[in-house]
């Protein structure tokens, strides 16, 4: 919010207004970081609103947004614990895709020497020699042309890159779903705050980019493994993440306390 | 603390004890999310509750509860800070692993070379795997065959070298502010909410930061022998505080309803 806007709120603005101007000045430090906070109303205009709405009818809808704000606060952290759970999925993919890389470009290495060996029995020990290196539990020995040659086996983490999608689906899920939980808060009729929404939005493309980001290093990890097929990345806009009753009753609970 | 003790202090102690007592029962919780764990029952945070009669003890109760707040706004904060730090240590350990890796291939490459009968192969062979690998140089002594060994001016070396910075720098500014938030809530539990659970929460996320950053700097060591680079992380305790920080910054409506 621009400082003259709010200076003109202070100065002619309706009750109501300077009270959304105060929450907006609240979510504003709520979703900036100590030193980056820009606040909006400097410490002698928070006051003279607070004593404003001390005195108001307006103090029940200065409670309501208050309400809003403090399930706001209660699930805005865990979006942010999960969302950076989900980062460091994707920086487990992403490195194991560079890593990967790196080991096919290796093997294509040792096949193109083992191919000017002059005799078959040198060739054959070169093979060994390289099969039973410290790699000897990722390659596998596979014919082209009659020849044999080394690659990494289809298997190669497997398991792991499974894994990792598995918990990079359910980390998208679950950040999906408080997501709309905060989207539901914020609303109009809620707790409609420029910077909270700008948050939820800021958040929503960090999970679309971290979530696509997981998928395109499985595929740089398939490929490497020889899997010619790319896998499917489900849709983002597929995840179903409604607000459920469930969730609302459960925020309910929240602010009652 | 004692059963025997808890009663006593609710029979005969203070209004201040009471709300002390209060208030450490409600940190029990908000330290281990166990309600198994609670001091006191329901029926005792009640009669506590309903005990506050006069403004001071109003003050008192409101003022701690100020700082719970502020404790659990903070410490959430440090959550999110720690996964991110164990997110850029895990690249790390990524970029070890690596290194380790093109060893392993430069070994396997150069007991390959040795196989070749004829010098000419051989050569032929060396200058093939120069081209492919595109990680490695020759290497020569006087009067032995040329190997391969690790090229750290090749491009591609240069970009693992500006990979590993890029995510230091992160690590550093991750560790930055956990560094300080951590400060913040020391200055809390040390003025503010002097209360066991608080503390001891605040000392076991700072051991956490602590060793993270220590394991850290064990890989960044290793790198910079293997890639012949300086790069450096800052170990948690030298990280410097700025001037202008400050728990008075907190709003009074910054914070987490928990209490």
């Amino acid at each position: 919010m621009n400082k003259s806007k709010a200076d003109k709120i202070l100065k002619t603005g309706t009750s109501r207004q300077k009270i959304k101007l105060f929450m907006e000045d609240v979510a504003l430090f709520n979703t900036f970081f100590i030193e980056t906070r820009e606040p909006a109303l400097t410490p002698e205009q928070r006051k003279e609103i607070e004593d404003l709405f001390l005195f108001s009818t307006e103090k029940p809808y200065y409670e309501k947004l208050r309400r809003w704000n403090k399930g706001m606060l209660f699930y805005k952290p865990i979006v942010a614990l999960h969302l950076a759970i989900l980062y460091q999925v994707s920086i487990r993919l992403e490195s194991k895709a560079v890593a990967s890389t790196k080991e096919r470009y290796g093997l294509q290495g040792i096949n193109t020497l083992l191919d000017l060996y002059p005799d078959e029995k040198t060739r054959d020990k070169a093979l060994s020699i390289a099969y039973k290196s410290s790699m000897a539990k990722s390659v596998e020995r596979y014919q082209e042309n009659g020849k044999t040659y080394l690659r990494a086996t289809k298997e190669l983490y497997k398991d792991e890159i499974e894994g990792w999608l598995k918990q990079a689906q359910d980390q998208t899920w679950l950040v999906k779903s408080y997501l709309s939980l905060l989207k539901y808060m914020t609303d109009r009729k809620r707790l409609p705050v420029k910077a909270y929404r700008d948050l939820i939005k800021h958040q929503e493309t960090e999970l679309i980019s971290l979530y696509e980001k997981c998928y395109h290093s499985a595929i740089i990890i398939d490929r490497n493994r020889g899997i010619k097929k790319a896998r499917a990345i489900p849709p983002y806009e597929k995840i179903e993440a409604e607000v459920t009753q469930e969730d609302l009753d459960e925020l309910e609970g929240i602010l009652a306390q | 603390m004692i059963r025997k003790n808890i009663e006593q202090a609710l029979r005969q102690g203070s209004i201040k004890q009471k709300i002390l007592l209060y208030m450490n029962d409600l940190a029990i919780f908000n330290t281990t999310y166990d309600p198994e764990k609670h001091l006191l029952t329901d029926k005792e945070r009640t009669v506590i509750y309903r005990g506050l009669k006069t403004p001071q003890d109003i003050k008192y109760y409101n003022e701690l509860r100020t700082w719970v707040k502020t404790y659990n706004f903070y410490n959430h904060e440090t959550r999110v800070l720690i996964e991110r730090v164990k997110a850029h240590k895990q690249a790390l350990l990524q970029e070890v692993l690596t290194i380790e890796q093109n060893r392993s291939y430069r070994d396997i490459i150069n007991e390959l070379l040795d196989l070749y009968p004829e010098k000419d192969s051989r050569e032929k062979a060396l200058a093939l795997a120069l081209d492919k690998s595109e990680l490695f140089k020759l290497y020569q002594e006087k009067g032995f065959s040329p190997y391969v060994v690790e090229d750290e001016d090749h491009d591609k070396s240069k970009r693992a070298e500006k990979r590993i910075r890029t995510t230091i720098d992160k690590l550093e500014e991750e560790a930055k502010g956990l560094r300080v938030i951590l400060a913040l809530l020391n200055q809390i539990t040390e003025e503010r909410l002097p209360l066991k659970p608080y503390k001891k929460d605040r000392e076991e996320r700072e051991e956490q930061a602590r060793e993270e950053l220590q394991q850290v700097k064990l890989m960044v060591d290793y790198i910079n022998e293997e890639l012949d680079c300086s790069l450096k992380i800052t170990p948690y305790d030298e990280i410097e505080l700025p001037e202008a920080y400050s728990v008075n910054s907190v709003n009074k409506e910054s914070a987490l309803p928990y209490e």
